[in-house]
C-alpha cells in the first residue's frame, strides 16, 4: 500500500508538471487532480487515499531500513567482541610486565601503585556497559521497525470490523471502506514508526558518533601517540629490552654464538608478537570509527553505504580473530 | 572532540619519544653495562607509561559518559513510540469486548420491553 501512495504521488506530481509546466513547483502540489490520480479506486476510499498521500507529503519520504538497523547492531555486537579481546590482552601484558618491574626493584614494599593495570576494571566495565546501551538502543529501534507494529494493527481492526458486522448493533460497514481504513491504519502506523525511528536516529547520531570517537581517540591514533595503543607498545619495548636484547647483549660480551642465536630467534618472534597485538587494536580503533558512519549512513537510509561500511568491519573482525591465534600459537 | 587532559597527553607523548631513544642508543651501546642501564631506564619509563595510560583511559572513559546517558534518552523515546502504537492496537482490540457486554444489554433489554 505505501508503494501504491508513493506511485500515486508520483503520478499526481508528473500530471501537475504536465498540466501546469510554468507554475511554481512548490504550488503543483496543490492544484493536483485527485478523482484522475486516484482513478482506480471508489469515493470514500480515494479520500482516505487522499489523506494518505497528504501524510506522505508532510512526513517525507526518505526510509530507516530495518535491515539497516539491524546490520548496525551486528556491527555493534562484533565491535564489541573484538575490544573485549583486544583490553583482555593489553591488561595481561601490561600486569606481566608489572610484576617484572616490581621485581626488578630493591625496595622491600610493595603497593597497588606497583601493579598498576593498562586499564582499569571499572573503566572497561564502563566500555562494556556503553556497547550494551548501543546495542539496546538498535533492539529498541528494530522492534519499532518491525512489520508485526502494523501487522497486529491491521489484524485488530479486520477483527473489528468482522465483529461490528456480525454484532447485534447490526453495523454494516462498506467492505471497501473498512479496507481502505484498514490500509490507511497500517500506513499511518508505518509513517508513525518511520518518523519515529527517523527522529531518533537523527537525534542519537551526534551521541553516538561523539562515544564512538572519543573510544577510537582513547585507542589511540597510532603506536607511538598518547593512547591504549602506545601503553601496549612501551609495554612491549620493556619486555624486548628486558628479554632478548639484553640476552644477545649477554651473549656478545660472553662470545656465545648460540646463545645469540636463541636471543635473535625470540627479539624476532616477539616482534612478531607486538605487531599483531597492536595490530589488533589498530583495527578495533578502525571499527569503531566504521561504526559511527555505519550510524550516519543508517539514519539516512543509505542501504549501499551501509553493506560497505559493514563489510569493512567484518573484514577487522576476522582479522582480530586471526591475529589472535597467531597471538596464542607463537 | 574534547581534549582529555592536554598536559597529561604531552607527558606521554614525551616518555614514549624518550622510549624510541633509548632504543636507539642500544644498537650503538660499547658493552653490556650500558645494555643493562638502558634496558633498566627502558621498565622504569614504560612502567610511568602504563600508569599515565591508566590515568588517560580513566578520563577519556569519563568523557564518554554524557554521550552515553543521550543514547539511552533516545532509547527511551524509541520505547513510547512503541508503546504509543501498541496503545493504538490494544484500543482498538479493547472494542470487541465492549461490544459483546453492548450485546448482552441489548438481549436483556429486549427481554425486558417483551
Amino acid at each position: 500500500m505505501l508503494m501504491q501512495f508513493r506511485r500515486s504521488l508520483r503520478l499526481m506530481v508528473i500530471e501537475a508538471i504536465v498540466l501546469f509546466p510554468k507554475t511554481k513547483r512548490t504550488h503543483r502540489f496543490l492544484i493536483f487532480n485527485p478523482k484522475s490520480t486516484f482513478h482506480f479506486v471508489n469515493k470514500p476510499t480515494r479520500n482516505i487515499l487522499i489523506l494518505g498521500v497528504f501524510l506522505l507529503i508532510i512526513t517525507g519520504c526518505s526510509t530507516i531500513h530495518s535491515e539497516n538497523v539491524s546490520q548496525f547492531r551486528q556491527g555493534v555486537a562484533q565491535t564489541h567482541q573484538q575490544l573485549d579481546a583486544a583490553f583482555h590482552d593489553a591488561n595481561a601484558l601490561a600486569r606481566e610486565e608489572e610484576i617484572n618491574y616490581l621485581l626488578a626493584t630493591t625496595r622491600p614494599g610493595i603497593t597497588e601503585a606497583d601493579v598498576t593495570p593498562a586499564l582499569n576494571t571499572d573503566d572497561v566495565a564502563a566500555w562494556d556497559d556503553a556497547f550494551s546501551k548501543i546495542e539496546s538502543y538498535a533492539s529498541a529501534l528494530e522492534m519499532l521497525l518491525s512489520s508485526d507494529q502494523s501487522k497486529q494493527f491491521s489484524d485488530a481492526i479486520l477483527a473489528l470490523s468482522t465483529d461490528l458486522n456480525s454484532s447485534k448493533t447490526r453495523i454494516n460497514i462498506n467492505p471497501g471502506v473498512a479496507a481502505a481504513f484498514t490500509e490507511l491504519g497500517t500506513v499511518l502506523i508505518d509513517l508513525k514508526t518511520q518518523t519515529s525511528a527517523k527522529a531518533a536516529m537523527q537525534m542519537a547520531d551526534p551521541a553516538i558518533r561523539n562515544t564512538l570517537t572519543q573510544m577510537a581517540r582513547a585507542i589511540g591514533n597510532s603506536d607511538q601517540s598518547p593512547g591504549v595503543r602506545s601503553v601496549v607498545w612501551a609495554n612491549w619495548e620493556t619486555k624486548l629490552a628486558e628479554g632478548p636484547i639484553r640476552a644477545y647483549a649477554d651473549a656478545q660480551i660472553g662470545n656465545h654464538p648460540e646463545q645469540k642465536k636463541v636471543a635473535a630467534q625470540s627479539y624476532v618472534t616477539m616482534l612478531d608478537q607486538r605487531d599483531a597485538q597492536l595490530q589488533i587494536l589498530a583495527s578495533l580503533r578502525q571499527s569503531l570509527l566504521l561504526l559511527a558512519d555505519v550510524h550516519t549512513a543508517a539514519a539516512s537510509g543509505s542501504t549501499a553505504n551501509v553493506a560497505s561500511l559493514i563489510s569493512a568491519i567484518s573484514k577487522r573482525v576476522d582479522e582480530t580473530q586471526s591475529l589472535l591465534i597467531s597471538l596464542k600459537t607463537k | 572532540m574534547t581534549e582529555l587532559n592536554p598536559d597529561l597527553e604531552k607527558l606521554q607523548a614525551i616518555l614514549i619519544g624518550t622510549i624510541v631513544k633509548l632504543n636507539d642508543q642500544i644498537g650503538s651501546a660499547p658493552d653490556e653495562l650500558t645494555v643493562d642501564a638502558l634496558t633498566t631506564e627502558i621498565a622504569e619509563v614504560g612502567h610511568r607509561i602504563t600508569i599515565l595510560g591508566n590515568v588517560l583511559f580513566s578520563a577519556a572513559t569519563k568523557n564518554t559518559a554524557d554521550a552515553v546517558a543521550e543514547i539511552t534518552a533516545v532509547q527511551n523515546n524509541v520505547q513510547l513510540a512503541i508503546r504509543q502504537i501498541e496503545s493504538v492496537t490494544d484500543t482498538v482490540n479493547a472494542i470487541t469486548p465492549l461490544l459483546e457486554l453492548v450485546d448482552q444489554a441489548i438481549d436483556a433489554a429486549k427481554l425486558f420491553v417483551a
